[in-house]
């Protein structure tokens, strides 16, 4: 069982169901949030590599 | 590939700017100060479309209100949307200063965490450039020496990089699902008893609901006999709760009950208790009405017969 869902097992379910859907909208969102500054993070090391690849191919003129 | 110091702030401001995003459209851009709010100008990011913009901290605050006010019964068959159509209609009576003021210590406690979240995304991605840069630090000398380097080593160190970012991010998750879970009970919580203590004041008695598959340290603070899941719940003033603040940097053994979450993944959670009532069982509330015995000498023992007729 992973990290992740040991963690959720323990959080016992509200018979809300708007507190369950706002929840799960706060986690999503936060969660969203990350992948898209992970994303580009990940963007801009793959230009950092690929300008210092086109460098070092240049300075080998 | 080495990346350098610069390179490296570039990519923290990028978590940085998504952090100030959040924050802006969650708890409102009263939470960021000018510079944040420079730092996302300058990124193109209109802080106009954050005004007036209510997030979930607030909504779980404001559903506290409601579901005490109306009864949890009728809050039970409403959902997230339809909460929201009902706040949207402008039926929702404004908050007092008080209420004011309890929801946005609220809203300070769950800043305070996402930012320390934030800090920790930041330190990780940091840590994880610093690692790629120390295990390329052999690539790193040899280019220094020969001034050559194959486009495929370079290729190779940002691979691993972003497997290890991803790695990393993962445990980001884990981390805000507990920190979401708490910061939302929090203000649901808040919302309740503030509107306890509108209706009845401080000295309201209170008890908590605590559902099946609650933690022993719990059922110990909450329940009467804790060793039984449909116990009696310990009865408390209200101003008694509110004193006790919250358990964070509590040791397990001195946890006391709280409004916010005794402790992460806490789903315990506050009810009035209405005089003259007793706990029934069945219903899991005080619901049994109690009958009162008079102290009086020459009234015990007395039977009435009252028969009325027109």
């Amino acid at each position: 069982m992973s990290k992740k869902e040991t963690k959720n097992s323990h959080f016992i379910p509200s018979p809300f169901p708007t507190v369950t859907e706002y929840e799960n909208t706060f986690v999503k969102e936060w969660n969203k949030n990350t992948a898209e500054a992970v994303a580009e993070v990940l963007k801009y090391m793959a230009q950092a590599t690929a300008s210092a690849i086109k460098e070092t191919k240049e300075e080998r003129k | 590939m080495i990346f350098t110091q610069g390179q490296i702030q570039d990519m923290l401001s990028i978590l940085k700017r998504y952090e100030l995003i959040f924050i802006a459209s969650q708890l409102g851009l009263d939470f960021l100060s000018q510079a944040d709010k420079a730092l996302l100008l300058a990124a193109g990011i209109d802080l106009d479309s954050y005004k007036n913009k209510k997030g979930v901290i607030e909504h779980a605050f404001l559903f506290g209100i409601l579901a005490e006010a109306i009864g949890d019964a009728r809050a039970k068959k409403m959902n997230y949307a339809q909460f929201q159509k009902f706040l949207a209609s402008g039926n929702f009576i404004p908050l007092t200063e008080e209420e004011e003021f309890a929801l946005q210590t609220v809203k300070q406690r769950a800043y305070t965490d996402i930012t320390n979240l934030g800090n920790r995304m930041r330190n990780g991605l940091s840590n994880v450039v610093l690692k790629n840069n120390q295990q390329r630090s052999l690539m790193a000398q040899k280019m220094i020496r020969e001034k050559t380097i194959k486009a495929v080593e370079l290729r190779v160190g940002a691979r691993g990089l972003a497997a290890d970012l991803a790695e990393t991010s993962q445990n980001w998750e884990v981390d805000w699902l507990r920190i979401s879970y708490y910061l939302t009970h929090e203000a649901y919580n808040s919302g309740r008893a503030q509107s306890i203590l509108k209706e009845y004041g401080a000295d309201a008695e209170v008890y908590f609901d605590v559902y099946v598959g609650a933690c022993n340290r719990c059922k110990e603070l909450y329940l009467v006999d804790p060793e039984d899941p449909d116990s009696e719940p310990i009865v408390f003033k209200l101003k008694d709760i509110i004193a006790n603040g919250n358990n964070i940097g509590r040791k397990v053994k001195d946890w006391l009950p709280t409004i916010s979450p005794t402790h992460p993944y806490c789903r315990c959670t506050i009810n009035h208790k209405k005089p003259g009532f007793a706990w029934d069982e069945e219903l899991r509330a005080f619901t049994i009405p109690i009958k009162k015995k008079s102290n009086h000498p020459k009234l015990k023992g007395v039977k009435l017969n009252i028969k009325v007729s027109k």
